[in-house]
């Protein structure tokens, strides 16, 4: 994940001033999570799926070992070949080797957080190859040259006159054109790309380890595509994306798709296992499954954290959360925003963001409510918040923490700190500084009142 | 040690010796009363839910109208007929319809395939890939059309998991047209995948019954 | 329904005590009308949050041992306060977790309530005799909505105080940005939240703005001057308690 110059503060000041982008956040998050409510509302038993998902998660996540390695048999039973990167670089290079002995020119991508994550576009440059990706937001991203900012809906940022603007640069679609132009020309666009690569890079939704399946969930079809007509096919996974079962699909395949766009099933999904079979006229002659580690074998042994690892990527926490409304997904700096992305940044990494992430939160715990995984984020959030309490960098607050804990914990000196604190108030009230003087620049100071009620009590 | 070797060391020391039961992967009790609503009017349940999608289907009473049903909807637009359904190719052409082979796929408007099972739940289309099932053409042409039997019309995606003995090298559920909500949350429809699909619901076989056509 | 504690003791809190007695007052008439003697045990300052949000959880357990100590000899704890509720029941069992003090927090904890949280489902009782003639939003904290699930035990209480009229907010889920050390590490969303839902107060027919926490109602009254909004905000308490 490429480091952001700007920390969580100022971007997300910069971003409370832009009223457009605030509006364009919530045209989507308000509209997907109505959806959401609605057709998870349509199953009465969906709070029974959420816990059965539960279940399968922390059962997986405690035998992660042995589900890896059933995947990998049933991966090669089928023809296809596994590799394993301990971290971002390996996965880079791996898929570049991959594709340099495909002989491979141009490939064709379709939408994987871990591929962004582990920064594969870029190294896939450098090496001459050319990637185009081809799901509609994330390749207006690529030729604008931006970064996504939400989980599933990488340019919820963006207006239609800006995509508009950028099609007519690249693709010459007349000025301010309407969507069904712009859909149409990037269909257009986009159909060489497939017809022309000579691999198919794509993530996985899941990998089911009884079968050596990987399950992409979309619903525009460049999955589909990227996996039928390039000759190899390379998907890159994450390590904790492995479900157990075939039959865990029918509870986790409507949890995700209800919680992330509000429908009963994407428009597309497919169970890919193996390269094609004998006398298939499409699909890849070659498949490769590169499982990722990055930083999910730390997280998994880290009793606080793991749970996070649980994440099947739907972003309804995103779509509730008012911080991510207001600050905009880019102001968390990383691949993975809103909450979920607050807690995974540090994790995987071991402690980026960790200063400013987990405290871009007022803990309202929305996140948790809707998590299909029942996740809860606000706890992580705290506990992150107590290791970014043992850096260097927090070494005053840590301080006066302790200062405070032994005031209160005393009652005779509290009650003098509090004549004290009524002393000193109106000199601090005239010239607030830190964070007081955060506190009001937009609100009023509250007064202390002129006899705290331990003092009247003990009159 | 290789890279397989550190990540299994490092997963496996991550959680030592600790066993959480999996659970049953059959049915939840708490879902009876809403599978039993699917599984009492699967195919009622799949058409509705087909055309809230914005798919056209079309309920045959006779098998027998099969060709005339598909030439009707392919429109005199060139076509690819898979291969499963050869014997359908055989009647669109003598129609007159123009058929084009698989090496001009890229050519053809409309896309015939059979689809092996139908989902009510969600309207699914479940398309396994054969020879004799290529996967592009319920994908690369703009217009799909679907021929299914209606009574391979399951109720959810648990009845399908029991069904699937072993996975082909694709398996697609297509629910719907491709569609985007990228640009603005505005739908597109079409994006990569067919804009536009017909699912020609053929009676159990054996059986005739009215024809009712969807609008 | 479990019976009627003999003992209870009031948590002030650290914020009541320091910015707004009259809600400790409030608390303390509200349990004498419904026939409660509740003693407020010396020595009680802070339950610790502050400390536990700001990433100093050793800190925090220093308070949570002397609060669980000063405050499980009684038979009910109730707070004016959702926020320090949740944080007794959450995260004390968590900070004091692997020491004999853990077991003692959880069994406090199991006695611990917020005000309308304790009338409504321990004492049975909606209308505690209160009168205040005006219209009225209820802001339940994030707390009192989610970690405590008794957003209902506010309003239900509120509806019986004679002459309110009680109005919803449009989006009275919606978090009001407080959040704690939040409010002052990310003061521009903090504020942007605030804004918002003093817009949502704005709108309604309501003169004022009630809310079961303390810091909520101090953040939200701080933004009412500087935006021009023309609302009280009162404590729960305050509501109930003054007569």
């Amino acid at each position: 994940m490429s480091p952001s110059a700007v920390g969580f503060r100022e971007a997300s000041a910069r971003a409370v001033l832009d009223p457009a982008l605030r509006e364009a956040i919530r045209r989507v998050t308000d509209n997907l999570a109505v959806r959401r409510v609605q057709v998870t509302a349509e199953l009465p038993h969906f709070d029974v799926l959420r816990d059965r998902a539960k279940r399968i998660k922390e059962h997986t996540l405690a035998n992660l070992d042995r589900y890896l390695e059933q995947l990998e048999a049933a991966v090669r039973a089928r023809g296809g070949h596994v590799h394993w990167a301990r971290d971002a670089e390996e996965a880079a290079a791996c898929v570049v080797r991959i594709c340099r002995e495909a002989g491979a020119r141009r490939v064709a991508k379709s939408k994987s957080m871990v591929t962004e994550e582990v920064e594969l576009n870029r190294a896939l440059r450098e090496a001459g190859i050319e990637p185009v990706e081809t799901d509609l937001g994330e390749f207006v991203v690529q030729i604008s040259g931006d970064r996504p900012s939400h989980l599933i809906a990488p340019i919820i940022h963006k207006r239609r006159e800006d995509v508009a603007e950028l099609f007519r640069r690249h693709l010459g679609t007349p000025a301010d054109a309407p969507v069904p132009v712009l859909t149409a020309a990037a269909r257009a666009h986009l159909r060489q790309a497939f017809l022309q690569a000579d691999v198919g890079i794509t993530g996985a939704n899941f990998l089911v380890a009884e079968t050596g399946t990987v399950v992409l969930v979309e619903n525009e079809g460049n999955a589909r595509m990227v996996t039928s007509l390039p000759r190899v096919h390379v998907a890159v996974a994450g390590i904790e994306k492995v479900l157990p079962r075939l039959a865990d699909l029918a509870v986790f395949l409507p949890l995700l798709v209800r919680s992330a766009t509000g429908q009963r099933l994407s428009a597309y999904v497919s169970l890919l296992t193996g390269p094609r079979g004998p006398g298939e006229r499409d699909g890849p002659d070659v498949f490769h499954l590169v499982l990722v580690d990055n930083g999910r074998s730390r997280v998994l042994a880290d009793p606080e954290l793991r749970e996070a690892l649980e994440c099947v990527r739907c972003s309804a926490c995103l779509n509730v959360c008012p911080v991510y409304e207001r600050a905009g997904g880019h102001a968390y700096g990383s691949v993975y925003s809103g909450p979920i992305g607050a807690v995974l940044t540090p994790a995987l990494t071991g402690g980026r963001g960790l200063v400013d992430l987990p405290f871009a939160s007022s803990l309202c715990g929305a996140c948790r409510d809707v998590c299909p995984l029942r996740i809860d984020i606000p706890r992580m959030l705290v506990a992150l918040r107590a290791r970014a309490g043992q850096t260097a960098e927090a070494r005053w607050e840590r301080r006066a923490a302790r200062v405070a804990a032994w005031l209160l914990c005393r009652p005779r000196l509290y009650r003098w700190a509090s004549v004290a604190a009524r002393v000193l108030e109106p000199v601090v009230r005239r010239v607030p500084v830190g964070a007081l003087r955060r506190w009001a620049r937009g609100r009023d100071l509250p007064r202390l009142s002129p006899t705290p009620f331990h003092r009247a009590a003990r009159r | 040690m290789s890279s397989r070797e550190e990540i299994l060391r490092a997963v496996r020391s991550a959680r030592p010796g600790e066993t959480l039961e999996l659970g049953s992967p059959e049915v939840p009790a708490e879902a009876a009363g809403y599978r039993r609503q699917l599984q009492a009017d699967p195919v009622g349940v799949f058409v509705r839910r087909a055309e809230e999608l914005g798919v056209r289907v079309h309920r045959l009473g006779d098998p027998r109208e099969l060709a005339a049903a598909v030439a009707q909807l392919c429109g005199g637009r060139r076509t690819y007929v898979e291969p499963a359904l050869r014997d359908l190719g055989v009647s669109l052409r003598e129609l007159g319809l123009p058929l084009v082979e698989w090496d001009r796929l890229s050519e053809a408007e409309v896309g015939v395939t059979g689809a092996d099972y139908g989902i009510a739940e969600s309207a699914t289309l479940v398309l396994v890939a054969r020879p004799d099932r290529p996967r592009s053409a319920s994908l690369l042409p703009p217009v799909h059309v679907a021929v299914l039997r209606e009574d391979r019309v399951l109720a959810d995606l648990f009845d399908l998991v029991e069904r699937l003995d072993g996975l082909p090298s694709a398996l697609v559920l297509a629910s719907g047209p491709s569609r985007s909500a990228d640009i603005e949350m505005s739908l597109a429809v079409g994006v990569h995948g067919p804009g536009t699909v017909h699912v020609v619901l053929l009676p159990p076989d054996g059986q005739e019954r009215r024809a009712e056509s969807a609008k | 329904m479990p019976d009627r504690p003999h003992r209870v003791a009031v948590f002030v809190t650290c914020l009541v005590d320091q910015f707004a007695p009259s809600v400790a007052r409030g608390t303390l008439q509200v349990l004498e009308r419904v026939g409660l003697r509740a003693e407020v045990p010396g020595g009680q300052a802070c339950c610790g949050q502050p400390l536990l949000n700001d990433g100093f959880p050793d800190q925090a357990a220093r308070l949570a041992r002397r609060w669980v100590e000063t405050f499980e000899p009684f038979d009910a704890v109730v707070a004016p306060s959702g926020s320090c509720v949740a944080t007794v029941r959450e995260f004390y069992p968590r900070v004091l977790a692997g020491s004999p003090w853990e077991g003692r927090a959880r069994a406090v904890a199991q006695r611990t309530y917020e005000l309308s949280e304790f009338l409504v489902r321990v004492l049975g009782v909606e209308d505690v005799g209160a009168r205040f003639p005006h219209r009225v939003a209820l802001h339940a904290s994030c707390h009192q909505l989610r970690s405590l699930g008794a957003a209902d035990c506010a309003r239900a209480v509120l509806r019986r105080v004679a002459d309110l009229e009680l109005v919803d907010l449009a989006h009275p889920e919606a978090c009001c940005g407080f959040g704690g050390v939040f409010s002052v590490k990310f003061p521009e969303v903090s504020e942007a939240m605030l804004r918002d839902k003093l817009q949502d107060a704005r709108s309604t027919t309501a003169e004022v703005l009630v809310s079961t926490d303390l810091g909520c109602l101090l953040h939200l009254a701080g933004g009412l001057n500087r935006q021009g909004v023309r609302l009280r905000c009162l404590h729960l308490a305050e509501v109930l308690g003054g007569s």
